[in-house]
């Protein structure tokens, strides 16, 4: 008895240990109760997104006051994470004993089988880092997207590329960014250009100021990049000195958001024409297939070209023009699984029972078909980001000067010899998300339904 | 096995005519109009007017659908409004070129798709197997449009080793026979091999999975009990089996083929359809984008027709149902 | 009679990533020509792989014969080359399969699969081999062969199809034919005819046979001695009438005792309790002794070794 309570009592105390070390630093309370591998998983990206956060700082404070949109999402995605990660640490240490398991669920299954394929977990967390870059972009990009610095030295910058652009005070106090046009003894003349950071281009006829030589050494020093410089053009630039990296880093959320959100409708959509067609049959499911069937004759590609060039493009546009026709091998796949699933005896005690059909349908066949939907959707992803991608290759998509992939390679095409590194990054950009989601998808496919394999 | 054939055939007829319906329908659901591009301050609202009338945009809109369903059905697809030339017309030029390129990229799908499926199921789990699923995976997950620039970057301008656009040379009129050959072949390698290699990659995995479940089947075993050797039983017994689910799959990748198209054309400057598609799309010429959209269409159903007569060719389960 | 065929010391094992299955742990037995030897077990005993192994069909990866000896006509087929070992495949040494739907390829007709291993064997002419399988299916009692032999399995009912099995088995004269439970997956009706059939042929060309089985009806009608398996080892081994008469072995009893008779009313059959132990980690001592209803204490601890019961009536148990 007595040995029974000190255990329980230095569990106890263990647990407020681990409670309190949780609320600092979230995951080292669940490493100190044991759970290394969880602890660690929640621990790094903390610490990653903390430091992260610590660096940009003012960037990150200066976000809610200032008007910027962009900027705001990125800082509240930010403290969500932040908050996320916390919040879930706490909640998994505090409960640390109250799961422990009465045999594994359907859930715990697939989730320790998702987890043993490793090509699968690596996809699973390259996707989620694009989508935390694509929100992090404003803080994460070096430069604005459409910010060209002083075109006439920033165009066609090859990768790695750096650009010292000298820096004058005029006599309000004001710095400005400046090129060097004349040089008469000790006075240079110089040409204010737009600032690297803001995309609005500069003065269309620049006033020139001459100032003496000292004068703009001395700024130009205390302006001279740190050896972390973040003003390095990592990927180059394009034909208007804009730096590639960064558009390809605002060009992520194009991409992103696109495949994300298109296959999020084509699949809902899917799914609801699908669980009609299967659950009502006869003539219903006669004329909707009939119409699956059209539809999928024609190749994906023409007919969103058609669609998108009846319209003008515009983002929300290819998101629904793509949904639109994304939709039908969702709706033959529910269709079957609502086929099978309607047979089944609980569906017929739920008839028996008088439930309305809706409620059969959403609350009773849909969540049991809902494993091959999820691997679809997500092997769906890769594939539309690719039509996505080809759409603003031809010019299509989303409208120049906003960056998506497809776009910066159809730019690229203008000068692919001399300036390759323009179509080949966001290509690796696309082909690195496209696997990922791949191998995402498979990994899903495996440990949800092995039978879905080719 | 006749019965099966013609049963496909009589689903198909009304397939297309739904298609030509769909395509019609999308086409006028659209804002604009294309008369939008003949306005122009030196064209009097008059000739306008004429301009409209002759080109059939005038009427109703249900009689503009029976006039191009009966016309369309003699073969007639109507004026281009921009090349001002029938569209069969640019059709015909535009077609065959498609074609050749398609149906070279659909060869190159199946034997490059078949061999190396095979070879990644003989060696299961070898070094050899990993690094065609790997390959395989990041093939099928690229864009076509950035690995055809790539390639031009590579091949064409880098090395100069094969023409980056076009189907043959300025001056290959004045070549001779073989050397014209030549330089068609040369302008073929490319843009076949961007238009098919995705498809290949995606017949290969499934081609090693085909394989590999055929060999788990008990008539390999059979197979094996009657003392045949082991090339014998993959090959003969196994082989046999698991290319019928290819049938399908290749019947299923025509869309992609001739979607693909319109890119590895745009690339390569291919005149095919893809190309007079895009052109058309930008310039909003219904006729020919009506057109184009619904023969890609009817090649698909042929396409899939002509899978579905081989499986029974190839599967006597269905040939003597 | 001579001894046609002696395993001895048979050890096929499975590696796999969860430990090692001892499929088969050890087995000796011997054939003599033109006899019925009947294996007998419950499915996971490691009876089919033991016929597999004959055969060197054993799936490699993960399976592997590790050691033994198996002795056919004074030769050891373990010692074969693989293109040595084909020459007896089919021909010195057939099997049949269990599932007549699934055995037979579905994309080359019936006569096709016969042809073809007699074409192998026999070196014959494609007409030759023609004429040789529409003689063998006359001879498994399928009606106008000169027409099945140009149709598909998938035209055929299963008996049908289990005779084309038994036909392609048959063609090359085999001295040895392994059959692994061939009228499990038949109607009952269908069973009868094809154990008759396969005794006339048995009879006809004097071949050994080795009837693997988890009935001992079908036993019982065929067999001249039988070999009852558990776990990966002979637990009892005899003459048949030996085994019906005075079964050595609790497993054997048991098994015994679970087939229904017409002679006796019994409120419900006799079943032996528990499941077959699991091949990744068996039982210490005699693997039986969990659900065996005679066990002591002795037997958790050392696995007894085939003791003679009788001249040819060999038993695993030290309560027997």
């Amino acid at each position: 008895m007595f040995v029974m309570n000190r255990k329980a009592e230095e569990s106890k105390g263990k647990r407020a240990r681990a409670v309190w070390a949780s609320l600092f630093f979230p995951g080292t309370g669940l490493m100190a109760l044991g759970e290394r591998r969880l602890g660690l998983w929640l621990l790094i990206p903390y610490a990653s997104f903390l430091v992260f956060t610590i660096y940009h700082w003012s960037s990150v404070t200066a976000a809610f006051t200032t008007g910027d949109l962009e900027r705001l999402v990125a800082a509240l995605f930010l403290s969500f994470v932040l908050a996320g990660f916390w919040f879930y640490s706490l909640v998994k240490t505090l409960r640390w004993d109250k799961d422990e398991g009465t045999g594994m669920s359907h859930w715990q299954i697939t989730k320790s089988q998702f987890r043993k394929n490793k090509p699968a977990v690596a996809g699973m967390l390259v996707v989620l880092s694009l989508y935390a870059v694509a929100f992090l972009g404003p803080f994460l990009a070096p430069f604005h997207p459409n910010a060209q610095e002083d075109i006439v030295r920033s165009r066609y910058l090859p990768p790695l590329a750096e650009l010292f652009t000298p820096v004058v005070t005029l006599k309000d106090g004001r710095r400005i960014w400046v090129r060097q046009v004349r040089e008469v003894g000790e006075e240079i003349s110089y040409v204010p250009i737009s600032e690297p950071s803001s995309g609005d281009g500069g003065p269309l006829v620049p006033e020139a100021i001459t100032v003496t030589r000292d004068q703009v050494q001395k700024i130009a020093k205390t302006l001279r990049p740190r050896w972390w410089n973040q003003k390095v053009h990592w990927l180059g630039t394009d034909k208007f000195g804009r730096d590639i990296l960064s558009r390809i880093i605002y060009g992520s959320r194009i991409s992103l958001s696109i495949g994300f959100v298109a296959v999020g409708i084509a699949i809902t959509f899917g799914t609801f024409v699908g669980a009609i067609a299967g659950y009502y049959g006869g003539r219903v499911d006669d004329v909707i297939m009939r119409l699956v069937d059209m539809i999928l004759a024609f190749p994906r590609l023409f007919l969103v070209l058609t669609l998108i060039a009846l319209f003008t493009p515009k983002i929300w546009l290819i998101i629904a023009v793509l949904g639109a026709t994304g939709w039908m091998g969702t709706a033959r796949l529910v269709r079957g699984q609502i086929l099978s699933l309607k047979e089944q005896e609980f569906v017929q005690a739920a008839h028996a029972l008088g439930l309305s059909i809706p409620r059969i349908i959403f609350r009773h066949i849909l969540p049991n078909a809902m494993a091959p939907i999820i691997v679809t959707a997500t092997l769906r992803v890769g594939t539309t980001i690719l039509v996505a991608a080809a759409l603003s290759f031809l010019g299509l998509g989303v409208q120049p000067p906003t960056a998506s992939w497809g776009n910066i390679i159809n730019q690229g095409r203008d000068n692919l010899l001399g300036a390759w590194w323009i179509a080949t990054f966001p290509g690796l950009a696309i082909v690195l998300t496209v696997v990922a989601y791949n191998l995402f998808g498979d990994g899903l496919r495996d440990a949800l339904d092995p039978r879905l394999r080719d | 096995m006749w019965t099966y054939i013609l049963r496909r055939i009589f689903i198909a007829i009304p397939l297309i005519i739904g298609l030509a319906t769909v395509t019609f329908f999308i086409i006028h659901l659209a804002p604009g109009d294309p008369m939008a591009l003949y306005r122009n301050p030196e064209i009097s609202p008059e000739v306008m007017e004429l301009m409209r009338k002759n080109l059939g945009l005038d009427q109703p809109l249900h009689i503009q659908y029976v006039r191009w369903l009966t016309s369309m059905a003699r073969g007639n697809f109507g004026i281009s409004f921009t090349a001002h030339r029938p569209v069969a017309d640019i059709l015909k030029e535009a077609i065959p070129n498609t074609l050749q390129l398609t149906f070279l990229a659909l060869l190159l799908n199946l034997i490059a798709g078949i061999v190396i499926g095979v070879i990644a199921a003989i060696k299961q789990y070898s070094a050899v197997d990993h690094t065609i699923t790997v390959s395989a995976l990041f093939i099928y997950s690229m864009p076509s449009f950035w690995l055809g620039l790539m390639m031009i970057l590579l091949f064409s301008l880098l090395l100069g080793w094969l023409p980056a656009s076009q189907m043959q040379s300025i001056n290959a009129d004045l070549f001779g026979f073989w050397h014209r050959l030549w330089d068609r072949i040369t302008h073929l390698i490319m843009p076949v091999f961007v238009l098919g290699i995705a498809t290949a990659a995606g017949t290969a995995r499934f081609m090693r999975g085909s394989l590999l479940e055929v060999i788990r089947q008990d008539y390999i075993r059979t197979a094996r009990a009657k003392g045949l050797s082991e090339r014998t039983v993959i090959f003969k017994h196994g082989l046999r089996n698991a290319l019928i689910p290819i049938v399908t799959l290749t019947g299923l990748s025509i869309p992609f083929l001739l979607g693909g198209s319109v890119i590895t054309e745009t690339i390569f400057a291919w005149p095919g359809m893809g190309r007079v598609a895009v052109g058309a799309i930008f310039a909003r010429d219904y006729p020919v984008v009506l057109a184009v959209n619904l023969i890609a269409a009817v090649m698909v159903v042929l396409g899939s027709l002509l899978a579905d007569i081989t499986y029974s060719l190839l599967d006597p389960r269905i040939r003597y149902d | 009679m001579g001894q046609l065929l002696e395993v001895f010391d048979l050890k096929t094992y499975f590696f796999m990533d969860e430990g090692t299955a001892k499929a088969v742990d050890g087995v000796s037995f011997e054939v003599d020509k033109g006899e019925t030897l009947g294996l007998v077990g419950e499915s996971g005993c490691g009876k089919s792989v033991s016929a597999l192994s004959i055969m060197r069909l054993i799936p490699h990866p993960p399976g592997k014969i590790v050691d033994g000896r198996i002795t056919l006509d004074g030769k050891n087929l373990l010692e074969l080359e693989e293109e040595e070992m084909r020459e007896i495949r089919g021909n010195e040494i057939s099997m049949i399969f269990q599932e007549p739907m699934t055995s037979l390829n579905p994309v080359f007709t019936c006569g096709n699969q016969i042809e073809e291993a007699i074409i192998l064997h026999q070196k014959v002419s494609k007409k030759e081999a023609r004429e040789r399988a529409i003689e063998m299916l006359r001879l498994v009692g399928i009606p106008a062969p000169e027409q099945r032999v140009r149709e598909y399995p998938h035209q055929l009912s299963g008996g049908m199809r289990q005779r084309v099995m038994i036909a392609m088995a048959l063609s090359c004269n085999p001295s040895l034919l392994l059959a692994d439970e061939p009228t499990t997956a038949l109607d009952v009706t269908i069973q009868a005819q094809i154990l008759e059939l396969l005794a006339h042929l048995q009879r006809e060309l004097h071949m050994a046979v080795i009837m693997i089985t988890h009935d001992l009806g079908v036993i019982a009608e065929v067999a001249d001695r039988v070999a009852v398996m558990y776990a990966g080892k002979i637990v009892e081994y005899g003459e048949v009438h030996d085994i019906f008469k005075k079964p050595g072995h609790p497993y054997t009893q048991g098994l015994l005792q679970s087939i229904p008779k017409l002679t006796e009313f019994r409120d419900r059959l006799a079943v032996i309790p528990g499941i077959v132990p699991n091949p990744l980690a068996f039982p210490r001592g005699c693997k039986f002794h969990p659900r065996c209803p005679v066990a002591v204490d002795m037997c958790q601890e050392a696995e007894p070794e085939l003791r003679a019961l009788a001249s040819g009536h060999w038993v695993r148990c030290i309560r027997a």
